[in-house]
């Protein structure tokens, strides 16, 4: 379900989004081009970054955090969610292009085995724009929610 | 072959340290193949370098930047960025200048054999367009293989010059003139 304001756990993903809706401010779309790595600072171990591609069809790796490959060993960058496992892919494609159609963020909190380990996060996935208003990024931030 | 090393100073005055998580994530906003990554010798010594396409099929080693040090590394990475960006420029500007024609003096003319210029990247613009009747950048971008900033400045220029109207809401352009209309077939 679309929401027009997200409410969020975790601290970090309350400052981004709100660092998020800054860039909104005089009825600005946020451009990925606007943004400077250096204000995104305080996330950027756990930021993913995804290029919709050409087709709107899929969503290419363009940056993966240095906190989720040194957790979950992999390195996407460069390729698509449609390369995932079948029911991550789906799940997260459907969370993309809702995002992607709605132009609105989307959070939510989910719990999974990682290696025997049951984890809870929380992510929180931003559209970035381009200058047509096409929806051609999405910034996805997560952090893990202590027990 | 021995290689000399030379010694791996910091600058005195980093006070604020750039990692080359911000160089990959400035690279991912922006629209560039690039990204840095760690790579090990069998000494067990470690550099950074620069990939190209990383994760793709046709991925490369494009710059090695020598640095163990990741802030170092990164101002180097920047630093290689920059050329490419400053080529990129020079060969934009040379795409979007109109071709002359090199006037060959009739001399060389026998002797060397005619290459018919390349279409711009302009003129080939165009021709997809009038071909569609519509313009957009995204089609453009597809069509022609070029990033989107630079498709976009191209629907520009023809609306600047009266051959496609204003952008609606979606992007698309219209074609206000025919064929004949266009400069050079007048």
């Amino acid at each position: 379900m679309s929401r027009l304001v997200l409410i969020l756990r975790h601290p970090q993903l309350k400052d981004l989004y709100q660092f998020w809706l800054g860039l909104c401010r005089n009825e600005r779309l946020p451009m990925a081009a606007d943004l400077d790595p250096a204000h995104l600072r305080p996330w950027i171990d756990n930021l993913v970054v995804l290029d919709v591609s050409v087709d709107g069809d899929d969503f290419i790796y363009a940056y993966y955090g240095r906190s989720f490959s040194n957790a979950f060993g992999a390195d996407t960058v460069g390729k698509p969610i449609s390369n995932l496992p079948t029911e991550q892919a789906a799940t997260l494609k459907a969370e993309y292009d809702r995002v992607v159609k709605d132009h609105l963020p989307q959070a939510r909190v989910y719990t999974a085995d990682f290696d025997g380990d049951t984890q809870t996060w929380e992510r929180l996935v931003l559209p970035l724009f381009d200058r047509i208003g096409d929806v051609e990024k999405l910034l996805v931030c997560a952090y893990r929610l202590k027990n | 072959m021995a290689v000399e090393k030379f010694p791996q100073r910091r600058p005195l005055e980093v006070k604020d340290p750039m990692t080359a998580g911000e160089f990959n994530l400035w690279c991912a906003i922006h629209d560039k193949p690039y990204r840095m990554a760690r790579h090990q010798w069998p000494d067990g010594a470690t550099e950074w370098d620069v990939e190209f396409n990383p994760g793709k099929p046709d991925g490369t080693i494009a710059y090695g930047t020598g640095q163990e040090d990741e802030t170092l590394a990164t101002l180097a990475a920047f630093a290689f960025m920059a050329g490419i960006e400053w080529a990129e420029d020079a060969r934009r500007t040379a795409d979007d200048d109109d071709e002359v024609p090199e006037i060959v003096p009739p001399s060389a003319a026998a002797v060397v054999p005619v290459i018919a210029p390349e279409p711009s990247l302009y003129a080939r613009a165009l021709a997809l367009a009038m071909q569609a009747g519509t313009v957009t950048p995204r089609a453009l971008q597809d069509a022609l293989g070029i990033s989107l900033d630079r498709a976009l400045r191209l629907t520009e220029r023809m609306e600047d010059e009266g051959i496609a109207g204003a952008a609606e809401a979606d992007g698309i352009r219209a074609i206000l003139v025919s064929t004949a209309r266009l400069p050079g077939n007048a």
